[in-house]
């Protein structure tokens, strides 16, 4: 938890009984068309707060919700983020909301749980960061954020479509033949070996697959790859990538082609999102 | 009281969940990401040590429960 210095006590707020959660913010023109969400369950409705204007005149608008204390403050947030089906939840909530913000133009998402003791606390500290948030807007605006993730295929030959075949149990061991321990052993080299040069190749190809999307896309970001999953399958690439809302249908060749001529690694698209990993002041 | 504040009402249809928004790739833009503003409370999630062990379980109920479309191998 981050909390600046003079920023009143969380217990101010519980006392109050209501915290103001902000979602994103956007620019006041386009609130026109929110999307179909009421935010948190037990919360006010969803409602805009304006934010100071800048020089340019430019409004801009938070979207906000009046959340119960009792739910919200530090210490239910973490009892509750602990729950792994709370966690889902909140997070697809929080990503309801976004979403609803930049349904009709750019958007700057704010971390999940970006709460305020009150509306007028929000509206300083948010009008304070105003031209931080237009920059952002302008680096967003037409733009959304793919995700690729490129894992190693498990298979040395044949395309993905074939791998819907349940994995076959470990083959059942017979009576060993004479000679069966050095076969053995050569099997377990063979099988490294093929396994380190897929390995390899899986680099080189989603390498290629990285510079290929970089060169169309505005920004991208590496994100750390996914720990293996039960599954075992190995993710060697979690990208993002910032891509021109006028390039989206380049961008869907490129990766068809780039999945068609994979050979190595098998690639997973999702989007649009709204530009999450390049909402960063930094990032881009 | 800032003379800038105004709250607006928003009357939305029915809440509705995203639907088909892969949690993995959810989780990972959603907790880690965004302008950081000095808000009054601002839980840095990721750092939440009993977030990361919610996480964890989610991820592994998420490939539990979901097998498709990433079904059918062994181990690599």
């Amino acid at each position: 938890m981050t909390a600046p210095a003079g920023a009143p006590a969380a217990s101010t707020a519980t006392e109050k009984g209501v915290l103001t959660c902000v979602f994103a913010v956007c620019e006041a023109a386009q609130l026109a068309e929110l999307g179909p969400c009421t935010g948190y369950d037990g919360g006010s409705a969803p409602y805009r707060l304006a934010l100071a204007g800048g020089p340019d005149g430019r409004v801009l608008h938070a979207l906000a919700q009046d959340v119960p204390a009792s739910a919200f403050c530090e210490q239910a947030l973490r009892d509750r983020l602990a729950d792994p089906a709370d966690l889902a939840a909140v997070a697809r909530t929080h990503h309801a909301m976004v979403t609803a913000a930049a349904a009709a133009g750019p958007a700057v998402p704010l971390p999940l749980g970006t709460l305020f003791t009150d509306r007028t606390r929000a509206t300083q500290q948010l009008s304070a960061q105003a031209a931080q948030f237009r920059s952002v807007l302008d680096r967003l605006r037409d733009r959304t954020e793919w995700a690729v993730k490129v894992y190693v295929n498990r298979t040395a030959h044949g395309p993905a479509g074939e791998l819907t075949v349940p994995s076959a149990p470990p083959r059942k061991s017979t009576i060993p033949p004479p000679g069966a321990g050095r076969a053995y052993l050569d099997r377990i080299r063979a099988r490294r070996q093929d396994q380190e040069s897929r390995q390899e190749a899986a680099l080189a190809e989603t390498t290629r697959v990285d510079e290929a999307i970089k060169s169309l896309a505005d920004g991208a970001v590496r994100r750390r790859p996914h720990a293996a999953r039960a599954d075992g399958r190995v993710q060697v690439l979690n990208g993002a990538y910032l891509v021109d809302t006028r390039r989206t249908g380049a961008f869907h060749e490129l990766v068809a082609a780039l999945q068609a001529s994979a050979d190595a690694v098998e690639i997973e698209v999702s989007g649009p999102w709204v530009p999450y990993s390049f909402a960063a002041v930094d990032a881009g | 009281m800032s003379t800038d504040e105004q709250a607006v009402a928003w009357i939305g249809p029915e809440s509705g969940a995203p639907i088909g928004v892969p949690l993995v790739d959810l989780l990972d833009r959603v907790l880690a990401t965004g302008v950081v503003v000095e808000g009054d409370l601002v839980i840095a999630l990721a750092d939440v040590p009993l977030v990361r062990l919610s996480l964890r379980a989610l991820l592994a109920s998420v490939s539990d429960r979901l097998p498709a479309p990433w079904d059918g191998g062994g181990p690599l």
